[in-house]
């Protein structure tokens, strides 16, 4: 045995163990500074810095001084900042893994200090969410509107208006059909050219007619001529065509550059919301964009614990511990306890408002394994800008399914002062001061919200910027108290505010009227900016409307002249030809009955004398004589009217002739 | 300081048989693989002072295993893991992890037993390939070795010298 056992052994192995407890103890802080750091800046990502770690053993505990932790996003400033952290340490636990702590006492925290060297650990940068836009960007147009700050100028420079465009495109068509008219007059025949054409055809109708061969060239002529005036009947007539399609054309466009000022209008109108129905939610307006912000400040910190929260619980595979650490695995027992366990904290934090007491029960990031969520109540010590501040908090994650968080709230007589509500380099709008009270719950189950906020404001005083007074200032400033209740609903990344307010029945009505008013002010020196740009345009357009009137009328007297030309010459000459051998026959008519009627005379004389002779001669030359008379007599009746036939019917065969010949 | 210091090498050397060194490999090994702050170590630790085991092997053991465990951390993680998760093992885990005592040797970290597994499993092959091992360099190689110049510039050195004399007088 005793070759087997060393005697001196047990002296060496207690000097070892204790020369490495010694030097346990004496790096202990050093060690402790280390992990503090190195774990925290991992979990934080971004640096975690301590000026002094120490521990003690009786009772086991630590104490940290100087704790700084970076603000990930801002790496010149930290997020929180303590003054000493202390804590009481279960040594039984530590023995077995675990860390927990009775009682951590952290004092003088302090948010978004400035720091002298930048916090930013070397690592990618995460991709940046482009956040929507919130809800109460639409109203601050409106209420841009009321700060008269809305330039017609500027809107008439900024917008790419249908009516200058249009008023162009006018001009340079109107132009062009000008030019297009003047050409085409151009090559019509001139009025020189119809006189001319006149005095041929009064030279072809007019004067005596010679002879049928007379006629037959003057007929020739006529046509000759007519020929040349339908080819300038064609040519003025597509004159007459492209004159009238010019007229149409400028025409529509000029109705629809008179068009174009109601299409901007429209535009701009819908733009800049011109139109449409009153604004109804004042509060939504004014105080909606300040709650945002305070629920934007809330977000990184839900982020963060969410992020936490998963990367130690869930079914999700946990990350890989770091070297030379593993990870503890835990069981089911009566009494489980996680790794990390702050069963009693309490901080005092300094912020601008005052001095806050803040006790935490439960803290842990394996609220699962706990089975207790993790609560929070603050109080308000000595405060500055408040009476009272009293809050709680239930941070739910017992479930790895759910995370239920909730958060009570009340504040007594918080002063605020020069609260920015309505943004704008003329015309801001500021609660100067207010005496409010606000109470306050919400939950979030999962990102997503349910809270409401009921605030009271009391002895308020609103303000501008200088002498310089908005319509919108000027109505608030008749008020000065008023309560608003806020619905908070949707996701803590978009979240929806819904808020009910008596300073919509203070305000409605006489603000809606005064921006109706603005409204249609705008309106009204749009219209007539508009409508100038197109009346500039309008001189011109009727200018040129009448010199193509005009023209169209040449054409139309043009026209007529050669139509008359055309018909009423050649009808004219034929009738008087007409007129003229009618009248030749009626005189060729005379002279037959007159000759017939001399005949006449003669024979009826020969006769007499005759019979006078036969008278004297027997009664049988009397008979005889009468008979021979008879025949005579009847003989120069029928040849007289056979004369007579014959000429009337020859002289009426030539007019038929001719007849003929001209009308052709 | 050289007589101090020849005096302690000389208590690590004082068991030279090749069991005793190659105990102290293995439990160096076991030692080296495992999370330092342990209660397993400190058994061990304890076991090795109290028994006649070579120190000098344990402690150069436990520094070349403890880069070997640092090169293979991920792997016995994952075996320590697939041990404790182990369904047909959960039972037994559960009712260790119920007694504060079982608690303190850190069974339920994925590295300790991740490590003391693969310890396990290569202690009893590294005791007898050392063992071998010894036993032929010891037969074949020393002679060599006490003859080349490293061997030669430390036995002249004056520390070597303290040391021979107080294994001489026989201080350990």
């Amino acid at each position: 045995m005793k070759k087997i056992i060393r005697p001196t052994g047990l002296i060496g192995f207690l000097a070892v163990v204790g020369l490495i407890a010694a030097i346990g103890w004496l790096l202990s802080g050093w060690l402790l500074k280390t992990a503090v750091e190195q774990g925290g800046s991992r979990l934080i990502g971004a640096k975690v810095e301590l000026a002094d770690a120490s521990t003690q053993l009786n009772p086991l505990g630590f104490t940290l001084s100087g704790l700084q932790v970076t603000d990930p996003d801002q790496p010149m400033r930290n997020l929180v900042e303590f003054d000493s952290i202390s804590g009481q340490l279960k040594l039984g636990r530590l023995l077995m893994g675990q860390v927990i702590i009775e009682d951590l006492q952290a004092l003088g925290l302090r948010l978004d200090t400035p720091r002298s060297i930048s916090g930013k650990l070397d690592r990618p940068a995460e991709p940046t969410v482009s956040e929507p836009k919130s809800e109460s960007d639409e109203g601050s147009d409106l209420l841009a509107l009321t700060q008269d700050s809305i330039n017609v100028d500027e809107i008439l420079a900024r917008e790419p208006l249908a009516t200058l465009e249009q008023g162009k495109i006018f001009k340079a068509r109107s132009q062009q059909i000008q030019q297009q008219v003047s050409d085409d007059i151009a090559a019509l025949p001139s009025a020189d050219s119809l006189q001319v054409y006149e005095q041929e055809v009064n030279a072809i109708t007019s004067g005596e007619i010679q002879s049928l061969d007379d006629i037959n060239q003057r007929i020739e002529k006529l046509k000759q001529l007519k020929q040349t005036l339908k080819q300038d009947r064609v040519a003025i007539v597509e004159l007459r065509e492209s004159v009238g399609e010019a007229r149409r054309d400028l025409k529509d466009q000029f109705a629809e550059l008179k068009q174009a000022p109601q299409k901007d209008l429209a535009m701009i109108q819908d733009k800049y919301s011109l139109e449409g129905g009153n604004i109804g939610n004042f509060a939504q307006l004014l105080f909606g964009e300040n709650i945002q912000q305070w629920i934007d400040k809330l977000r990184p910190w839900w982020d963060r614990s969410q992020e936490i929260a998963q990367s130690f619980q869930g079914d999700d595979e946990p990350p890989a511990p770091a070297r030379g650490e593993g990870r503890f695995i835990h069981f089911a027992t009566l009494e489980a306890l996680p790794d990390f366990l702050i069963e009693k904290a309490r901080l005092t934090a300094e912020l601008p408002a005052g001095q806050f007491d803040v006790h935490m029960f439960d803290a842990t990031h394996q609220p699962a394994l706990l089975g207790r969520p993790t609560r929070i109540e603050a109080k308000g010590i000595e405060l500055a800008q408040m009476q009272s501040f009293t809050a709680s908090a239930v941070l739910d994650r017992t479930d790895p399914r759910t995370a239920i968080d909730s958060i009570d709230w009340n504040i007594q007589q918080l002063q605020i002062e020069q609260l920015e509500l309505v943004k704008h380099d003329q015309y801001p709008v500021n609660l100067a001061r207010a005496d409010s009270q606000i109470e306050g719950q919400l939950k979030v189950v999962d990102g997503t919200l349910d809270g409401r906020v009921h605030s009271l404001f009391d002895q308020a005083d609103w303000a501008g910027k200088g002498d310089k007074k908005s319509s919108l200032l000027e109505l608030l400033s008749a008020i000065d108290s008023f309560n608003i209740d806020t619905k908070i609903a949707g996701n803590i990344r978009l979240p929806k505010l819904a808020m009910d307010s008596d300073l919509d029945k203070k305000l409605s009505k006489a603000f809606n009227q005064k921006i109706a008013e603005k409204r249609q002010a705008l309106k009204t020196k749009l219209e007539q900016r508009l409508k100038a740009e197109v009346d500039k345009l309008a001189g011109a357009y009727e200018e040129q409307l009448a010199a193509i009137t005009q023209t169209e009328g040449n054409i139309k007297q043009r026209l007529a002249k050669i139509e008359a030309m055309l018909k009423t010459e050649v009808d004219s000459a034929v009738a008087a030809q007409r007129e003229e051998i009618e009248h030749r026959i009626a005189l060729e008519k005379q002279r037959a009955q007159e000759k017939l009627d001399q005949e006449k005379r003669a024979a009826e004389e020969k006769l007499r004398q005759e019979e006078q002779k036969a008278r004297d001669l027997a009664a049988q030359k009397e008979q005889a004589a009468r008979d021979k008379a008879a025949r005579e007599e009847q003989a120069a009746k029928e040849k007289a009217e056979r004369e007579k036939q014959e000429a009337a019917d020859e002289l009426k065969k030539k007019a038929e002739d001719k007849l003929k010949n001209l009308r052709f | 300081m050289l007589t101090m210091l020849a005096k302690l090498l000389k208590a690590f050397n004082a068991e030279g048989s090749p069991a005793q060194i190659s105990l102290g490999f293995m439990f160096g090994m076991m030692v080296g693989l495992t999370p330092f702050w342990s209660l397993s170590n400190l058994l061990i630790l304890f076991v090795v002072f109290l028994f006649r085991i070579n120190l000098t092997a344990f402690f150069l053991s436990l520094a070349v295993f403890a880069g070997v465990a640092y090169i293979f951390d991920p792997q016995m993680n994952s075996l320590g893991a697939y041990i404790l998760n182990h369904p047909q093992l959960t039972e037994m885990w559960t009712a260790m992890y119920m007694n504060d005592l079982w608690r303190l040797t850190h069974f339920n970290n994925t590295l300790t037993l991740g490590a003391l597994a693969l310890g396990l499993l290569m202690a009893v092959p590294l005791y007898f390939t050392s063992n071998f091992a010894i036993k032929k360099y010891r037969n074949h190689l020393l002679a060599w070795v006490r003859q080349t110049r490293l061997v030669k510039f430390i036995k002249s050195s004056r520390f070597y010298s303290i040391y021979e004399h107080i294994s001489d007088l026989n201080l350990t």
